[in-house]
């Protein structure tokens, strides 16, 4: 299992299409994957799920992941997460 | 993989299907009929029908009405039923990204993620 802390630095935070990308991503490997902000805890395969973290830029989202590629997926999420999702703010 | 056909008044189909697709970052396999308050109700059944058969995945068909009561719903269920095709009112863009999400399940438990989604998304701050 692993655990990590992120940090939203987009602009416009946890948005629509950045949530989408973060599905994506997590869904892409074999594991499990968690996402925890303020006390919510949703599955970051589920897009509603992500979506209704209503996340602002400069929260921290407390990432787990845990089954066979537990690494690589926190790996690929924290990557997409540090750089702001591909967008320039 | 199950087929989904949105059945909505005029143009709300291609609108929500647009937005989805921008949020999605990509194409979506859908099927969109527009029922106009001026069609002909026969027209428009011939049209769904067609719809209908033409989505048909291995998981079936699944059709996503934005009004129930309202003639897009009316005659989606009258057409679907006729092929035991499931149909959820209420299409809001929570519902669709789930249904999208969740494609490869049959019809049946799609839309039981459809009405999930549609409900997850109405909240009250």
């Amino acid at each position: 299992m692993t655990r990590r802390t992120l940090q939203l630095t987009n602009r416009l935070g946890l948005h629509a299409r950045a949530a989408s990308k973060l599905v994506q991503t997590a869904s892409a490997f074999d594991c499990e994957a968690w996402l925890e902000h303020k006390g919510r805890r949703v599955n970051a395969r589920s897009i509603m799920g992500v979506l209704l973290l209503a996340a602002p830029c400069g929260s921290e989202l407390m990432l787990e992941t845990s089954g066979e590629q537990h690494e690589e997926a926190a790996d690929a999420i924290t990557e997409l997460v540090e750089n702001r999702f591909g967008e320039d703010q | 993989m199950t087929g989904i056909v949105l059945v909505t008044h005029n143009g709300l189909g291609e609108v929500i299907r647009h937005e989805a697709e921008h949020i999605l970052g990509r194409t979506v396999n859908l099927t969109t009929v527009a029922v106009s308050y001026r069609a002909d109700p026969e027209a428009s059944l011939s049209e769904l029908r067609t719809a209908m058969a033409a989505s048909a995945d291995a998981g079936g068909t699944l059709v996503l009405t934005d009004l129930p009561g309202a003639t897009p719903h009316n005659l989606a269920s009258r057409a679907a039923v006729e092929n035991g095709v499931p149909v959820v009112s209420g299409l809001n863009l929570p519902m669709l990204l789930k249904v999208i999400n969740h494609v490869d399940e049959p019809a049946d438990e799609l839309a039981g993620r459809a009405c999930e989604g549609g409900q997850q998304g109405v909240v009250r701050k």
